[in-house]
This record gives C-alpha cells, structure tokens and sequence, in this order.
C-alpha cells in the first residue's frame, strides 16, 4: 500500500484521471474532494462490504426456501 | 451440463445447456471467484441464481418491478460493454433475498441489484453510485404468498434507507 501524507488543499492525482483533495481535516472528519471521470463509480468504503455481507447472508441458504416451484425447477428466459 | 441446486431441504440436479448459462466476469460482490450461474425461476417474482462453480453459492432473487414500480439503475459505459448491452438495451434487474431462518423471504437488497442481459447471457451485479435504497428492506410475505416491501408505501422504507443513504447524501454533496 501507498502511503502519502497530504496537507489541506493539497491532492492526490491517480493515472492521470482521478484527483482526489483533501478539503478539511477537523479532529478525526477529513473532507475530500473527488473528481473522477463519469464511468468511474466512488463509493463509501463500508458499501461495498455491506453488499458482500448481505451476500453472504443470502448465498449458501437458498436451501431453506419453503417455496417449491410447480412443474420442477425451470431455467429463466427458456 | 448438471448443476447441483439445493433447494426446501433437497438436493437436485438439473440439466442447463452451456448455452444457457450466464457469465457474470465479475462474479457476486465476495463471491468474485464464482462467474458461471443458471437462472431459475421459482414462479414470479422469485428466482435461483445459482453458480454452476459451487453448488453452496447460490442466491434467491425477487423481481424488484413487484415491489416497488419505480425501480430501476443507472449503469455506466464500462457496465454496459461487461453486460455486452447493445444501444438502447436495457438490463433486467433482479435482487438479493435474505431468508428467514424458516426459509420464508424476510429482506431484499435494493440498493446493489443485479443486472442480466439475457441476450448476451451476462450478468453483473451493481453498485451505483446513487440510491434511495438501502441493503436490506424488509419483505412481507401475505398468506396467498404474494411478496411486498414493509414500510415502503408511502415512499419511505424506515432505518434500512436512512442507513443506506446518510453518508451517501454528504459524498454527493461534495461531488460537484
């Protein structure tokens, strides 16, 4: 990992097309400004490991599903 | 080919065509090792999303158009070409059900819903940059077994969306 220390006002560019500023540091608040091009999704951090958590909540219980389909199990779009 | 589907506390095995199968090159958000799945419907508005790779990784999918008429995702270029989307095409939108531990829907992931491209036999599973919702609604399931979002009618689903949405609001906010 690449570690940089920055100072408010200051930025960081990443290949040429992300920048990323640090607009305030307040205690233990940093306000940062992102500008990415529109293809480039920015999210929170924790989203992405709430999605993977809701995932794995989900994956591997699908054989508790009470609901049986009628006329067995049949591939979506066939 | 067979695919192994676990299913009300039985194992079966069904015949699904190569042909049939979709690829998601990304894999599901912490699954990215499982990129081959068979899409079963369970009657509407249900779903099997089940990998072809692990037949512990599957993932019960509810049609959100059911719950909520006004669903739907922004996806960008780069999602678009994964989805080998055409111009103009748009997605199907499925999302992730949590079970109860009775195996009754009891929650649905609004805010990272999957997207299938049918046609190209691709699939991808979302995270947009925006949302009004939050990853886990709660489901309610009536006795006739129709399936409807709790709390959501009047626009507004409770704790899961203020969850999904606080930081976001001030991300947006500052992106300008």
């Amino acid at each position: 990992m690449l570690i940089l220390t920055r100072r408010s006002g200051e930025a960081i560019d990443i290949g040429g097309e992300i920048q990323v500023r640090v607009l305030e540091v307040s205690g233990d608040h940093v306000r940062l400004g992102i500008e990415a091009p529109r293809h480039v999704r920015v999210l929170r951090g924790e989203l992405r490991e709430e999605v993977e958590r809701e995932n794995r909540l989900a994956a591997g219980f699908q054989g508790r599903l009470s609901i049986r389909p009628a006329g067995g199990l049949r591939v979506h779009g066939s | 080919m067979e695919v192994t589907v676990f299913l009300g506390g039985n194992e079966e095995r069904v015949e699904v065509a190569e042909d049939e199968l979709l690829h998601f090159p990304r894999g599901m958000v912490g699954f990215e090792e499982c990129t081959r799945y068979a899409l079963f419907d369970l009657g509407h508005p249900l779903y099997l999303l089940q990998s072809v790779d692990d037949p512990e990784v599957g993932f019960v999918l509810v049609d959100p158009l059911q719950l909520e008429p006004s669903y739907g995702a922004d996806l960008t270029r780069e999602e678009r070409l994964l989805l080998k989307l055409g111009r103009g095409d748009r997605p199907e939108l499925l999302c992730v059900v949590t079970l109860s531990p009775e195996g009754v829907p009891a929650g649905v992931n609004l805010r990272a819903p999957v997207a299938i491209n049918p046609a190209g036999r691709r699939g991808l599973q979302l995270i947009p940059q925006e949302s009004r919702f939050g990853v886990r609604h709660p489901l309610a399931v009536s006795p006739d077994g129709s399936i409807a979002l709790v709390g959501l009618g009047g626009g507004c689903g409770g704790d899961a969306i203020a969850d999904g949405l606080g930081s976001l609001a001030d991300l947006e906010a500052a992106r300008c």
